[in-house]
């Protein structure tokens, strides 16, 4: 089967019919940039989330025979990602503490916006528990439904959108948009 | 207000809104029509997540993409090798892990060392980024009072500043390896600049003299404050003008 011509969407592709080459470079190229986006903000360092997403995609590339359908595809691969991170995380945590600790890497030198409102969010964002923070990073930067961040988290979708409603609250409260505790209140 | 949409009252589509702002249930998208405060709501929300989005981007490197494409062509090469590799690996990761536990010992003790030797030069990191950045013109005191208190909930949201008319917001300083608020005020004998560190206080509130300036660290609570002026009345009167305006509401 020749990997070139195939002119449909990342999504629409039919994975059976194409080369292992081919699936790992639609991959890189429908996924590669909403990953490193992921994976920077959780690593906190550009040259760990290069390192970590290097190790994914290996991963990913090992075991490209298991994935059946483009559609999940992204969720598979952020899966793989999330291990890989965790495994990292474990393997290295002295260094991930050390720089949490000590706010030692400003957002300016990774590449963010330094605005004081984009500051502003990714602080509130970061103080947020993780039980909240990681469904509304999935939603927010991978894009992904309640349904799909209930199976990449291995919990019910149902617990999905309660952690996400809390998360939203708590960002609200945070950047002073909503100061009071119970829903409904929108201060003007 | 919402009496028309029976199927979702706005207590529940405010909940929805907060859980999943792109729901495509008919029910929704037929109360965010008929209530222009939900629609509101909605909007809010939306444009808080399109920010926060848009804080979060950057931009991909170029050599990443390569090495990730690279990488799989690697693999495939190394797929023939044999198990002569595989024991040199083994060997490799050995000699790795015993090189990564020694190096783990000395960071360990590195790591508590940095901490203090971080605090240290506290002090001259600010002073230093201060002498480099120059005084930003003055803006709306509304507005810097607004943007500072935001900033500063976002460090911890007990703590506000009363508005202070004489305020003068600068930027988000990165400040080397620090982050911080970093803000001017105008005094009756100069001006003074501020900057809240987050962190862990310092012991004692501290004034010294550096490069020309007069500084005070004033530990607070979740970290320092730094304040630097040409004139020892400047810095009084920023360091009374601050204690009055910085409050914690717990």
């Amino acid at each position: 089967m020749s990997d070139s011509g195939n002119q449909t969407g990342p999504d629409q592709v039919n994975y059976a019919m194409i080369s292992k080459k081919r699936k790992y470079a639609l991959l890189i190229e429908a996924h590669a940039q909403d990953l490193y986006k992921y994976a920077l903000w959780l690593c906190k360092d550009k040259v760990m989330a290069e390192d970590v997403m290097q190790e994914a995609f290996l991963r990913a590339w090992k075991s490209l025979d298991s994935l059946r359908e483009a559609k999940a595809a992204k969720g598979w691969l952020f899966t793989i990602f999330r291990r890989e991170h965790a495994r990292q995380f474990e393997r290295k945590q002295f260094q991930y503490r050390d720089v949490e600790s000590m706010d030692t890497l400003a957002d300016a030198q990774i590449g963010y916006d330094d605005s004081p409102q984009a500051f502003a969010l990714r602080n509130a964002l970061r103080r947020l528990p993780a039980e909240y923070r990681e469904p509304l990073e999935l939603q927010v930067l991978g894009g992904f439904s309640c349904e799909e961040i209930a199976s990449l988290l291995d919990i019910s979708t149902s617990a999905v959108m309660t952690r996400l409603f809390r998360a939203r609250k708590k960002m609200r409260h945070y950047l002073g948009v909503e100061a009071a505790p119970e829903l409904g209140l929108v201060k003007k | 207000m919402s009496e028309q949409n029976q199927n979702l009252d706005c207590l529940e589509f405010q909940r929805l809104c907060l859980s999943d702002p792109d729901n495509q249930q008919a029910a929704f998208a037929e109360h965010a029509h008929n209530c222009t405060q939900c629609m509101g709501y909605l909007n809010e929300v939306k444009a808080m997540d399109s920010s926060l989005r848009d804080s979060l981007d950057v931009r991909t490197p170029g050599d990443l993409i390569a090495r990730l494409q690279l990488q799989q062509e690697m693999q495939q090469t190394r797929g023939r090798c044999g198990l002569f590799k595989a024991a040199a690996l083994a060997a490799l990761l050995t000699a790795g892990s015993v090189l990564l536990a020694g190096w783990w010992q000395v960071q360990h003790w590195q790591t508590e060392q940095q901490v203090e030797q971080d605090y240290q030069q506290l002090l001259a990191v600010v002073v230093e980024h201060v002498q480099g950045e120059a005084f930003t013109p003055v803006w709306e005191f509304t507005k810097a009072n607004r943007t500072a208190n935001t900033l500063l909930a976002s460090y911890d949201d007990a703590l506000q500043l009363y508005p202070m008319s004489n305020l003068q917001f600068s930027r988000i300083c990165p400040m080397g390896e620090y982050r911080g608020l970093h803000a001017t005020l105008q005094t009756d004998h100069g001006q003074i600049t501020f900057v809240y560190l987050r962190g862990q206080p310092l012991g004692d509130l501290l004034d010294t003299a550096y490069q020309g300036f007069i500084t005070r660290v004033k530990p607070v609570r979740g970290g320092n404050l730094v304040l630097i002026a040409r004139d020892m009345r400047a810095l009084e009167q920023g360091a009374a003008d601050l204690s009055r305006a910085m409050y914690w509401d717990i």
